[in-house]
């Protein structure tokens, strides 16, 4: 038995009292903050659409972009009319020219509903939807239902069906005219197919507005005061069953308005986000809009005829919806309006509803009951009966357009006072019930207090744990955003925590018992030893498993096929390099990358071989994630961790490209591996040093950016040798040292030689010389590595955990370790790399991983210890057991995309970060450039997106490259016929204006441009090069990110446009 | 070997001191460095370092090293703690509570105590997007990505103001926070058995400072919802009342142009006050509204004759609007006009030098180079630390001097301005090497 000195055996006491303490803490704050959700905070409402007997529809020759569109004719203008739309991915929906909606979700089925009365007219009507895939597999498809009621009470109801038509590029409409315009010839358009997929059930997200906001027709009517004054506060009552019954109302005035439910501010005239500052208003907003990121572009858009704008004294209203849920008493709620207009009598209009328990509306509105006020303030104001003066389509203002209202942002020192009180009033209450139950426990067992308190608080474990897995849906797109603020969640949590204390009445030590001794049966020496090498090459295996598939399915993007090319200088010179005006220009980055590729290729080139070392390497990088997790901490941390990051999205991503990153976090994982193995003794041991030296070379070599990790090293070596200095004698360390400085300086120089000769224009990031005080630029952006690192899409619970750690594992030299490395490598990229990507710190992103699972198991086992060496209970060790294996299951969950797609916990919302989503398309160059060589004539001019990829998909290089803002550094070659600026790449021409493109277009019998990737296209070329594409090329093939523009030049005899591509095809 | 052994000596003692004291040493490192960074990002003018934002008085246009700053006040404070420190840990914990409550009250000082910071900086941040349309619009283009200033602007209430104010606050305020908490965790570990007391201090002295300073701002916000409330339901007298006393609470409020219109327009409603400043600037809101600027500055000028606070926001609206003015003339030809309207508003307002970009181009579209090139001087000199508007007034200014004949003088402009903006800077690429 072990015996402790009375200051250990104190310690120990102290340390477990704190360790439940803290137990029973979180518990207390976390079912604080469910109960601040559900009870204490507006709720944000979400629906289901309910699409009926619409059909997934999509094109007939799949493709991840489609065109949809269909025909309504109105014989009188609607009176009401809405629409609901579900498309994958994203889509944007077109009504008669006019914009109405875009949602966008990658991997999501998105959905939303809109009301379009106002965009539609009497006549023909396009409704129009288009969808750009950015996730594969699969083509694009789109979900409709809407309807649309006359005046006159006629219906027309719409459905997606097989009668819509739908292209795959725009290119298809004939003339100048836009795709969704109502003069295009649909006829001629192939009809969209019926998906494979109706029948099936698929999850559609959510959306914010009840739909029958939209779909039951305003009822209620204009109310006035009898004097017809332009300022007038109208009351009126509404009758609840129940307090916070869902209420939905909507309001429209004559004027400024301000609203007020039972006492409650619920919008006002004010703008209360931009109180306090008045400023110059001549630039229309569109002005700004533009100003903020948006190209003003003219061509076929700006050259669509404007919308007819009724021009009117009276200012335009509109129904504005607003949840009033959180306000509404059970029986007669006041609601308070004041208008004021200027120069036209003050009116209101409200429409409402109240949903019953079985989900039927119960409706309510403004009518002559109401009562009104006309005199504000005056001494002889007083209530009247509000005077109706006509329904909704009255004039002047006809059928109110609706939308939701604007929430009013409501947060202030009560309401933050407030919100704090309750999370620390239920934590109060957590731990006074703790207390009390242990102390009860404690005299009626006669056992040691101590002992009831730590058992007790054990218990909460499970409870933390399961609120922390629920918390996991409300960030799934597939369940509403407050999905897990039920109340019978709270009331379950409340119940449970009330129930786990029958477990100090009745124990199930019985059922513990056998566990244990079966777990201890399996116990044999060989079992242990070779038990977690086994299971480490099986999650190796199922790790490359994962890589393989579909590992040649994307086309190469730009930076892989850089290197690519470089690679097969490797066969000729030795070297990797590219030819560029008649001489070897020799990689001045990434040098150690193209050596694997170059031996991959011995297999043949494409992208499936070139993609392979990374696909090896990322294979590997699990294994040394393992071993080096297994040093740091133990066998079951290194598996974890191993398992976790072998289902890691973006490491499988990154796996799968041929670019550095790969090769460069496996070189840094080995290094940093390699390292500990070596500093981790006294003497260090001198081959793991050189390994360690070697390995940083090797990474360095793969991208000068991890040169980082050199500092990195040594504060690693600070943390876990601390207060030791005798490391600083040893002699190996400083040859090391020399052989490390003298790569590092090698390489500068090559990369300075290199770009000596050339005399070059534009900006890029080979200006990045090196480190910098970055922290002092305006450019500098803190955050940018806690958006894209720790609080990114599926390491946010790593992040937690590594952070939570701190206090606890700090005393753990492997944590000490990797946390110190990884913070380190955080710090230097923020502040001294005048660059910032997303893929700059994957090199490092294991370290995350690892440390979030290091805390954790840390964690775990100390609940363990806890349960049994302080709680006596058998009950006790279960429920350390269960809170631990759940805790690690937590991390699992949130990291991939497996179960929970866990898209929305980021701090960046649902914009997924780069590489950081299964199955999403970068650019898909491979197609846009076969089509181009596949449709190619003599005389046919080409300017490629990236150069040196089509010359790779196409077999032949392109003729020009348009850069028209020099926004790409370009080279100038002297040995050209006509010497000049060319690409840096494939040695292209560059086209640097309007007037050489269109010099080009003109001598030209036809001009092809790849605008891919559309991003860097848009942003490589001016607004007047924009426009004039817009105006004069047509769109012939789309696909991922990736368009191709034909412009016909005048020699060109023109095809008959407005045929599908293969007619056209089989015509040449 | 006599000099190794003495530098082995160093080393052990160094090794020594570092081994005690490197939280102290970590803490003071960055506290010495917080003071030299920005504090304070102003999305238009120039930034706030530690020791450049005063405790007393307004900053200004141009920041000045001032003695009675933060930073330096944390200097003090923490050499104070660390001589101290040999009499007793209990001082170097007193002095990090004193720095944490420097570091809590740093927000509160921009929302309460001079919130005419808060208003230049929210001002400055709402009136960017429209120099980017002026640039769009009127100027040779710059493709380079602009500044992205994270910021929250919910300025009605004072705890959306106070997480505004935090929201400018910048990475020397950061490192001032992490050194403060670490001189507290160094004095913790040195202290045995007053470890409550000095934490007590370190959590309690911050939260006390700021109750405070904040106690007003409360009771200000207590008084606006009332009087938001108390218009909502048609009781105009009452709601004057209450934004009355919302004004006398929280200076915010007293400066805010907004409300004293919303006043007048209640005291309209209510057919009380007939002559009010309030009126008299309600007024000028609609005249404004309907294009009338004239009017609307006649309306401000009389309004700014009551003097004090009021008169003071009066006036600084007369000058925004001169500016409104001004770029309506612009966008109708009439440049001359502007020019004389936008002069205007910095004479009546020496802090609206948003209107300087604005006049520096009149000045170039009027063909008065010299005037342009001195009015791009004076621009230079507060938008220093934001590289595209530096890059795009030093190619005005390269412009200018190209007008002027001055081609060296223009190289040298276009070269500053790639150098302070190389990233798709296509006006001062464009005018080095031609189009």
């Amino acid at each position: 038995m072990e015996r402790l000195s009375p200051t250990a055996s104190t310690r120990r006491q102290s340390y477990a009292i704190a360790w439940s303490l803290g137990l029973v803490v979180a518990c207390g704050l976390l079912l604080g903050y469910y109960i601040l959700e559900a009870y204490f905070a507006p709720r944000q409402r979400q629906y289901q659409l309910d699409f009926g007997d619409a059909q997934w529809i999509e094109p007939a020759e799949p493709g991840p972009t489609a065109y949809f569109r269909t025909e309504v004719f109105l014989a009188a203008p609607p009176q009401q009319a809405w629409l609901e739309v579900a498309a994958i991915d994203n889509f944007k929906l077109i009504v008669n020219n006019h914009s109405i909606g875009v949602e966008s979700s990658v991997k999501t089925r998105v959905a939303g509903i809109y009301d379009i009365k106002k965009r539609l007219r009497t006549g023909t009507n396009v409704i129009a939807v288009s969808i750009a895939r950015t996730s594969y597999p699969g083509a694009a498809q789109l979900l409709l239902r809407g309807a649309i009621t006359q005046a006159g009470g006629k219906v027309t109801n719409l459905v997606s069906d097989e009668h819509w038509r739908v292209t795959t590029e725009t290119g298809i409409v004939q003339g100048s005219e836009d795709w969704t315009s109502p003069e295009v010839q649909d006829e001629l358009w192939p009809r969209a197919k019926r998906s494979s997929i109706v029948g099936h059930s698929v999850p559609v997200a959510w959306v914010d507005m009840n739909p029958l906001i939209l779909q039951l027709e305003p009822s209620g009517s204009w109310l006035l005061s009898q004097n017809a004054a332009s300022e007038a506060t109208f009351t009126g009552t509404l009758q609840a069953d129940r307090a916070r019954q869902e209420t939905w109302l909507q309001v429209a005035s004559s004027g400024d308005l301000d609203l007020v439910i039972n006492g409650h501010l619920i919008t006002s005239a004010v703008d209360f986000s931009t109180v306090g500052t008045r400023l110059p208003h001549l630039p229309s907003k569109r002005d700004v809009a533009s100003a903020q990121g948006e190209r003003p572009r003219s061509g076929r858009k700006a050259n669509a005829r404007p919308a007819k704008t009724a021009e009117s004294t009276f200012e335009k209203a509109t129904l504005e919806a607003i949840d009033v849920s959180y306000w509404i008493r059970s029986g007669a709620n006041s609601i308070v309006a004041t208008v004021r207009a200027d120069h036209q009598p003050a009116a209101l209009f409200i429409s409402g509803f109240l949903m019953n328990r079985d989900g039927s509306p119960r409706r309510f509105q403004s009518d002559s009951d109401w009562k009104v006020t006309d005199r504000i303030g005056g001494p002889s104001s007083k209530s009247q009966r509000a005077v109706e003066f006509g329904e909704d389509g009255s004039a002047p203002w006809g059928y109110l357009p609706q939308e939701m209202a604007r929430p009013l942002e409501r947060a202030g020192f009560a309401t933050v006072a407030r919100d704090w009180i309750v999370v620390l009033l239920t934590a109060a209450a957590v731990m006074a019930l703790w207390l009390l139950v242990s102390a009860f426990v404690a005299k009626r067992g006669g056992e040691i207090f101590r002992r009831t308190l730590v058992r007790d608080a054990l218990f909460h474990a499970p409870i933390i744990v399961g609120l922390l897995l629920l918390l996991l849906p409300n960030y799934d797109l597939r369940f509403p955003r407050e999905w897990s603020f039920e109340p019978g969640f709270i009331l379950a949590a409340i119940v449970a925590l009330l129930g786990v204390r029958l477990f100090h009445l009745f124990p199930v030590g019985e059922l513990a018992a056998p566990v244990r001794r079966r777990v201890s049966r399996l116990d044999p020496d060989s079992f242990r030893a070779a038990a977690p090498y086994v299971l480490l090459i099986l999650i190796m295996t199922f790790g490359l498993a994962l890589r393989l598939h579909n590992l040649g399915y994307m086309s190469f993007d730009h930076d892989e096929m850089g290197l690519v090319s470089k690679s097969k200088g490797i066969y000729t010179l030795g070297f990797p390099y590219t030819p560029f005006a008649g001489e070897a220009r020799w990689v001045t980055t990434y040098e150690a990358v193209p050596y694997p590729l170059a031996l991959a290729g011995l297999f043949g080139y494409s992208e499936w071989t070139m993609r392979l070392p990374a696909c090896f390497m990322g294979t590997l990088s699990i294994g040394i994630l393992a071993l080096l997790g297994r040093r740091l901490f133990n066998w079951r941390t290194g598996l974890i961790a191993a398992f976790v990051y072998a289902c890691l999205p973006i490491d499988i991503r990154w796996a799968q490209n041929a670019f550095y990153p790969q090769q460069c976090q496996f070189m840094a994982l080995l290094t940093i591996w390699l390292f500990y193995e070596a500093v981790r003794v006294r003497p260090f041991r001198r081959r793991y040093l050189t390994g360690a030296a070697i390995g940083f070379c090797l990474t360095y070599l793969s991208w000068e950016g991890s040169a980082f990790l050199l500092p990195c090293l040594f504060l690693g070596l600070l943390v876990i040798r601390w207060g030791e200095w005798w490391w600083l004698k040893e002699f190996h360390l400083y040859r090391c040292l020399f052989f490390i400085g003298a790569v590092v300086v090698a390489q500068y120089c090559s990369r300075t030689i290199a770009s000596i000769p050339y005399l070059q224009i534009g900006s890029g990031l080979s200006n990045l010389a090196g480190p910098s005080l970055f922290f002092l630029s305006p450019a500098y952006q803190p955050m940018f590595y806690v958006n894209k690192l720790w609080l990114s899409e599926n390491h946010v619970f790593f992040t937690v955990f590594a952070l939570l750690g701190l206090p606890f594992c700090w005393s753990h030299r492997g944590y000490r370790y990797i946390f110190s490395i990884l913070v380190g490598l955080w710090v230097c990229h923020t502040n001294f790399l005048a660059a910032l990507a997303p893929r700059y710190c994957y090199y490092f992103q294991p370290l995350l991983v690892l440390a979030g699972i290091g805390a954790a198991v840390i964690l775990y086992d100390r609940l363990v210890t806890l349960a049994r060496r302080e709680s006596d209970s058998e009950t006790a060790w279960i429920c350390a057991h269960v809170s631990g294996v759940a805790l690690i299951l937590l991390l699992f969950l949130q990291s991939n995309e497996w179960i929970f797609k866990e898209y929305e916990l980021s701090s960046s919302g649902d914009t997924p970060g780069m590489m950081t989503r299964m199955g999403m398309y970068r650019y898909d160059y491979r197609d846009a450039d076969r089509y181009v060589k596949e449709h190619l004539q003599p005389g046919d001019v080409v300017f490629p997106g990236i150069p040196h990829v089509y010359a790779y998909y196409a077999g032949q290089p392109g003729d020009y490259f348009l850069d028209t803002l020099l926004a790409s550094k370009v080279p100038y070659n002297q040995l050209l016929d006509v010497p000049g600026f060319v690409d840096k790449f494939g040695g292209l021409p560059v086209v640097r204006n309007l007037t050489e493109l269109k010099e080009v277009t003109n001598r030209a019998r036809r001009t092809w441009l790849v605008f891919a990737p559309y991003a860097s296209f848009e942003k490589l070329n001016s607004p007047a090069v924009l426009d004039f594409l817009d105006q004069n090329a047509r769109v012939v093939f789309e696909s991922y990110r990736a368009k191709v523009l034909l412009i016909e030049g005048h020699s060109q005899v023109k095809p008959e446009r407005g045929k599908d591509r293969r007619t056209a095809q089989v015509a040449e | 070997m006599k000099i190794i052994g003495r530098l082995t000596a160093w080393g052990e003692r160094a090794a020594t001191l570092w081994a005690s004291y490197w939280l102290l040493v970590l803490a003071s490192l960055l506290i010495l460095g917080s003071v030299l960074l920005k504090w304070v990002e102003f999305p238009f003018s120039r930034n706030l370092r530690g020791v450049q934002l005063p405790l007393f008085h307004d900053v200004g246009l141009i920041p000045h090293i001032a003695l009675f700053s933060f930073g330096v006040l944390g200097l003090v404070v923490l050499i104070g703690g660390v001589v101290l420190l040999r009499f007793s840990a209990g001082f170097l914990g007193a002095a990090a509570a004193v720095l944490l409550t420097i570091f809590a009250l740093v927000p509160a000082h921009l929302v309460f105590a001079q919130p005419t910071m808060l208003q230049r900086l929210t001002e400055e941040a709402q009136v960017m997007p429209l120099i980017r349309a002026f640039s769009k619009t009127y100027l040779p283009q710059n493709y380079g990505t602009a500044e992205d200033i994270p910021k929250r602007l919910t300025l009605y209430s004072g705890w959306g103001r106070f997480v505004a104010a935090s929201s400018f606050l910048r990475l020397g305020w950061y490192c001032f926070g992490l050194g403060a908490l670490l001189v507290g965790a160094f004095a913790l570990s040195r202290l045995r058995g007053q470890r409550l007391s000095v934490l007590l201090a370190l959590v309690g002295l911050p939260l006390a400072a700021l109750a405070i300073v904040l106690a007003p701002a409360m009771l200000g916000q207590y008084y606006y919802t009332r009087g938001s409330l108390a218009k909502a339901e048609g009781r105009n007298e009452e709601a004057i009342t209450s934004f009355r006393r919302a004004m006398t609470w929280d200076r915010w409020h007293s400066e805010d142009i907004e409300l004293y219109a919303m006043i007048g327009e209640l005291q309209r409603l209510s057919g009380i006050a007939q002559d009010s400043p309030e009126r008299h600037i309600s007024r000028a809101f609609r005249l404004e509204k309907a294009n009338q600027y004239e009017q609307a500055i006649f309306e401000l000028e009389g309004a700014a004759k009551a003097g004090g606070a009021l008169g003071s926001t009066a006036r600084r609206e007369a000058a925004r609007v001169h500016m409104s003015f001004g770029l309506a003339l612009y966008q109708a030809g009439a440049v001359g006009s502007a020019v004389t309207n936008w002069r205007q508003a910095l004479a009546e307002d020496p802090s609206q030098v948003y209107s300087l970009p604005y006049l520096a181009r009149g000045y170039f579209d009027i063909g008065s180079y010299e005037a342009a090139v001195q009015t791009v001087d004076q621009v230079v000199n507060i938008v220093k630390d934001h590289n595209s508007l530096l890059g795009d007034v030093y190619s005005l200014k390269a412009d200018s001097y190209a007008k002027l004949g001055q081609l060296a003088q223009a190289r040298k402009y276009y070269s500053l301005s790639l150098a302070a903006d190389p990233i798709e800077n296509y006006w001062a690429l464009t005018g080095l090497v031609g189009e």
